[in-house]
């Protein structure tokens, strides 16, 4: 039986992590919202993201792969587009699904 | 070019009687002592037990702290200085949006910053103990340490170390693009950080500097370092009275805790937009006794030289100064040089005037020393009362001079020396002068 958080709950807690990281009210984390350009994060905060991350879903995040997953050769204005909560979430959920795979 | 005159437009503080420069002057003014039995932590096995540290949580004093978002990369002590540095902006009355930011420096005096906090030393105790390997008997795993403090320690806190966060917070905060420094020489750090920045003002680099400074080393780190150097009381028996500068039966300083910023800004700056100055910096000298870390060079070379130097700044003669505010740390050592000093300076004068240590009441706040003294000056001046060296029963042979013992004075002081002395052989010296 799989005991992979199911999206829902990934989301929640994901969530939480980003309101404590980057100090934004809860209703503005949606699945659409950019962490960058609308939530204002800036590098320090995804360094603090990915810790809480790692801490809350037992995890190993190499950040720059995290973002090199985004996409072959973004700019930085893409980044910051393709950079959402929701993304982050499915992220998780992979990672985590490829864990339990291995 | 003309040497700029400099003036003190705002100031800000956080002492351990509370934040505010309000409920400072109205403590020292009563001469009442901040001391507290320290209970943040188990000091059961540790020599000092008390310290002068300021109630408030980390929780508490980062409701303070705008943006919020600056709180993940402040450390308790770089926090008082935020707090500080928002009181002293809101008090001068300046508007950053008005200001050319290339002209707007910051210059902090920081010292033991965050590395060492309280919650960062349990985090790293905690990483400690995770780190043992039973299997082969009881030993600790130096390489599983560090892996593990990468995991399990949040990775932000090397941010918060670092000396010079709390100078980069202030110029994110005000926009102040000019020259930014943070200034670390032990106890002198923030005399010599209004210093620097009184230079760079007379010397028309900047016409405002954001500068003062902040520390907080009431944590276990802080205690035992102070305590493996033997410099603080251990006059457990009587905490409450044990910090006495000056006074025969003193054994060592009481440390303390918190943060002041002051404003300093050019004269004609000031004028122009209608506020009114504090006080005038007329004098600033730093020097080295290069002599050796700790001690005092022999008949006090180095702060005989800082006084001196200080005065020439100024222009003006010792028989000018009109109260002193002394590093008075309550060491047997500093005490006696210290007197010793202002006496070979001043001559006879010395004894005609006040002399008092503030650290009688509020302790060694270290890196904000400076800083905080030279508020309690400004305010001295601004309300014509010179603050006591309380705790103060029994002359010393070797500290003859006017200490002001345990009750504040009414004094009208038009100069006052503010003294700030620091190990590595650090002397900081400021002079002010009152403006009509």
């Amino acid at each position: 039986m799989s005991n992979i958080p199911d999206e829902h709950e990934i989301f929640g807690k994901l969530k939480n992590i980003i309101v404590s990281a980057l100090m934004v009210d809860s209703d503005l984390v949606t699945q659409e919202a950019k962490i960058f350009n609308d939530l204002d994060a800036e590098s320090i905060d995804i360094v603090d993201m990915r810790f809480q991350i790692e801490q809350t879903f037992g995890l190993k995040i190499d950040q720059n792969e995290m973002l090199k997953s985004l996409g072959e050769n973004l700019d930085a204005y893409e980044v910051r587009e393709k950079f959402t909560v929701g993304w982050v979430a499915r992220y998780i959920s992979d990672k985590l699904k490829s864990v339990v795979q291995s | 070019m003309e040497a700029k005159r400099v003036v003190v437009s705002g100031m800000g503080a956080v002492s351990p009687y509370g934040l505010g420069v309000d409920i400072f002057r109205d403590n020292i003014v009563s001469g009442i002592s901040a001391v507290k039995l320290i209970n943040d932590f188990d000091v059961s096995n540790l020599p000092t037990k008390f310290a002068a540290s300021l109630d408030l949580s980390n929780t508490e004093l980062s409701r303070y702290i705008r943006p919020p978002k600056a709180v993940k990369t402040l450390s308790r002590s770089g926090m008082m200085a935020s707090i500080a540095a928002n009181e002293a902006m809101s008090d001068s009355g300046l508007k950053t949006d008005n200001l050319n930011p290339y002209r707007l420096g910051t210059s902090i005096g920081a010292g033991g910053v965050g590395l060492w906090d309280l919650d960062h030393s349990n985090n790293l105790l905690d990483v400690f103990l995770k780190s043992v390997e039973v299997s082969n008997g009881i030993k600790l795993n130096n390489s599983t340490i560090w892996a593990n403090v990468l995991s399990h320690i949040h990775p932000l806190t090397p941010l918060k170390g670092l000396s010079n966060i709390p100078t980069a917070h202030i110029a994110i905060k005000y926009n102040a693009r000019g020259n930014c420094q943070t200034i670390t020489t032990a106890c002198t750090s923030s005399a010599q950080a209004i210093g620097e920045a009184y230079r760079q003002i007379k010397y028309g680099i900047a016409d405002i500097v954001i500068s003062g400074g902040s520390d907080s080393m009431i944590n276990p780190y802080g205690l035992v370092a102070f305590s493996m150097l033997g410099v603080m009381s251990t006059n457990n028996a009587d905490w409450q009275t044990a910090a006495r500068p000056f006074d025969r039966r003193r054994d060592g300083f009481m440390i303390g805790e918190g943060a002041g910023i002051v404003i300093l800004e050019e004269l004609e700056h000031c004028l122009r937009r209608g506020a009114p100055p504090y006080a005038e910096i007329v004098g600033y000298s730093s020097t080295n006794d290069a002599f050796r870390l700790t001690d005092e060079p022999p008949e006090a070379w180095g702060s005989i030289a800082a006084i001196k130097a200080a005065l020439k700044d100024a222009k003006l003669n010792a028989d000018s100064i009109d109260y002193i505010n002394t590093h008075g740390t309550g060491t047997k050592i500093n005490d006696k040089a210290e007197t010793h000093a202002i006496k070979a300076v001043l001559g006879k004068h010395a004894y005609r005037i006040p002399v008092s240590s503030t650290k009688s009441m509020i302790g060694h706040l270290v890196a904000a020393s400076g800083v905080i003294e030279f508020i309690a000056c400004v305010l001295a001046m601004r309300e014509q009362i010179v603050p006591p060296t309380i705790n103060y029963l029994e002359p010393d042979d070797d500290c003859d001079l006017d200490y002001v013992p345990n009750v504040a004075r009414e004094k009208k002081a038009n100069v006052i020396l503010s003294n700030t002395f620091g190990f590595g052989g650090q002397n900081a010296c400021l002079l002010i002068r009152r403006i009509e």
